[in-house]
């Protein structure tokens, strides 16, 4: 292992200047705030940044400069509690990652403490071409202009994702997922909770939710396979040549409007029914159920595959050159 | 206060160090920068250094004259440009450390990393205040566990209404799919209640805890599959 040098720089005095000694009475509550730059050496790449904090918010920020920022906010109802939330940094230069991670310790002294009155926020900015893993509580999780792409875990908590490139995978329990501007193999996966999906690219998109509404706009992914189990799917996109597209729920209705040069359909309910719009002639129902057709004309027809046990399946489609 | 008499009182907290031998080399080229422009604090050295000598605990460290002749010159160029950092800087190297850098990584890291911290109290929101106050000294842990069990209980949920809708819909699956089904459904409860033992056994373990989840997230994939998809002609 290389051992190198540890640079520390003087930061200006005035950071300091503002620093209030601490206090607390029983109107008042603790608030920490650290901010901490990590610079690498040249010879370090660091390739991920790990971050787990079960107390509170995670935001990441791509930016265009090496090192990384932290600002963490801390938040206690005295300062003993305060001194009992720990970050933990450990930055592994070997692999290329830095950790971050939050606890809160347990002391055995008898003082009363409500665990939703600490929290510790934690913003990280770091070079775009980083991958972020990232778990939250139920705390809100974002991440914003990264480049490696994301791995993103939450339970109450919502997630936002905005430009980001790379393969995203993002998974929740109870909290709403928003990913705008993905360029990359997309994961999504939710069992309580809303999706928006916006403006994604890329060879694959596979999300799942079990009660809630999957919204997808401006989709131009080469795969995509988007499936519930109570709730609505609303997919608006670009079918590409050769592509494959399954919108499938059990209760759900899923409603499609997609531009294609030439696509084969299926489309299928048992209890519902599927309504094609105005435009869409030559779909021929079979004996076993299934709404079959294509439109338009191409060497590698896109394959579109809906169906909703229970719902209504509708779709239009208009041509793309 | 002045920053030089700001200095001044952060780096009088390392001369202890200093005179024993103890600080690293970095903060010990510092302090002796901070020497050569402090009356004050090169007298306590002096005073402090004679004491330890005239007690005789420390032997003689000091280099040859030659020696001390050859390298001076550099090192009083980079003394004193370390003696010229900020107080942050001091503070650091002195006093509160709030982040905890694990197992000395910092040391063969090759990461730098600079630190700023500002405390001061905020008022109270009014959610907060509402807040009841368990009384129990356990209690965050107590809240810990009970979150997690809530999101155990999520999760149960869902696979409990998953599973009532299989068991309506399986009549219209064809038979070797209703053996698959049970057979791999089998399979996956199996590993759900080693999982869910392993959590009752380990009720403050967060890796035990995110290992039973990601079982449930599989249960209720597989789920979903077979309702979604089990009667698709």
């Amino acid at each position: 292992m290389k051992l190198l040098a540890l640079l520390m720089a003087a930061l200006p005095a005035a950071a300091l200047a503002d620093t209030a000694p601490p206090g607390l009475d029983e109107e008042g509550f603790m608030v920490e705030r650290d901010n901490v730059e990590i610079a690498p050496a040249k010879t370090v790449h660091l390739g991920a940044v790990d971050l787990d904090n079960r107390l509170g918010d995670i935001v990441v920020i791509g930016r265009d400069q090496p090192g990384v920022s932290l600002a963490v906010v801390k938040r206690a109802p005295d300062e003993a509690t305060l001194d009992r939330l720990k970050v933990n940094l450990v930055p592994d230069p070997e692999a290329g990652v830095i950790k971050i991670s939050t606890a809160l310790l347990i002391g055995t002294e008898a003082r009363p403490i409500a665990a939703g009155q600490v929290r510790v926020d934690i913003k990280v900015y770091a070079p775009r071409e980083v991958a972020v893993q990232a778990r939250a509580w139920n705390g809100k999780l974002g991440v914003t202009g990264m480049e490696s792409g994301a791995t993103l875990l939450a339970h109450d908590g919502d997630i936002v994702v905005t430009n980001v490139k790379g393969p995203v995978t993002t998974t929740s329990t109870r909290g709403r997922q928003s990913l705008t501007g993905v360029s990359g193999v997309v994961s999504a996966d939710d069992t309580f909770g809303d999706l928006a999906l916006e403006q994604i690219s890329g060879a694959g998109l596979a999300a799942r939710v079990h009660r809630g509404n999957v919204t997808a706009t401006r989709v131009r992914s080469q795969t995509v396979s988007i499936t519930t189990t109570w709730g609505d799917i609303e997919f608006h996109g670009e079918l590409l040549a050769g592509g494959r597209y399954e919108l499938r729920s059990f209760h759900g209705n899923v409603i499609m409007h997609g531009g294609v040069a030439a696509a084969r359909i299926e489309a299928w309910s048992r209890d519902g029914m599927v309504q094609p719009e105005a435009g869409l002639s030559g779909l021929m129902r079979a004996r076993d159920g299934r709404w079959l057709g294509s439109f338009g004309n191409g060497d590698a027809p896109a394959v579109l595959l809906m169906s909703s046990t229970a719902g209504r399946v509708i779709f239009g489609l208009t041509a793309l050159p | 206060m002045s920053k030089a008499m700001d200095a001044h009182r952060d780096v009088s907290k390392l001369l202890d160090e200093y005179v024993d031998g103890t600080l690293d080399d970095l903060r010990a080229r510092a302090v002796r920068g901070h020497l050569r422009g402090c009356a004050d604090c090169s007298a306590r050295v002096e005073a402090t250094t004679r004491l330890v000598e005239a007690a005789g605990e420390l032997p003689d460290l000091d280099p040859s004259s030659g020696l001390w002749t050859k390298i001076a010159a550099g090192l009083d160029e980079d003394e004193a440009r370390l003696a010229a950092h900020g107080r942050v800087w001091w503070w650091w190297q002195g006093l509160g450390r709030r982040f905890a850098f694990v197992g000395g990584a910092l040391a063969v890291a090759g990461m730098a990393v600079w630190l700023v911290a500002l405390r001061g109290r905020v008022p109270l929101g009014p959610s907060l205040q509402a807040m009841k106050i368990p009384a129990s000294p356990q209690a965050l842990y107590e809240d810990a566990v009970h979150e997690v069990a809530r999101a155990q209980a999520d999760y149960q949920s869902a696979v409990g209404d998953l599973r009532s809708i299989a068991v309506g819909e399986r009549v219209h699956w064809k038979p070797e799919i209703q053996k698959a089904f049970d057979e791999n459904l089998a399979a996956i409860d199996a590993a759900v209640a080693r999982q869910s033992d392993l959590a009752r056994k380990n009720p403050g373990d967060v890796a035990v805890a995110d290992a039973l989840a990601d079982s449930y997230r599989k249960e209720i994939d597989f789920l979903q599959e077979a309702v979604v998809r089990g009667d698709l002609p």
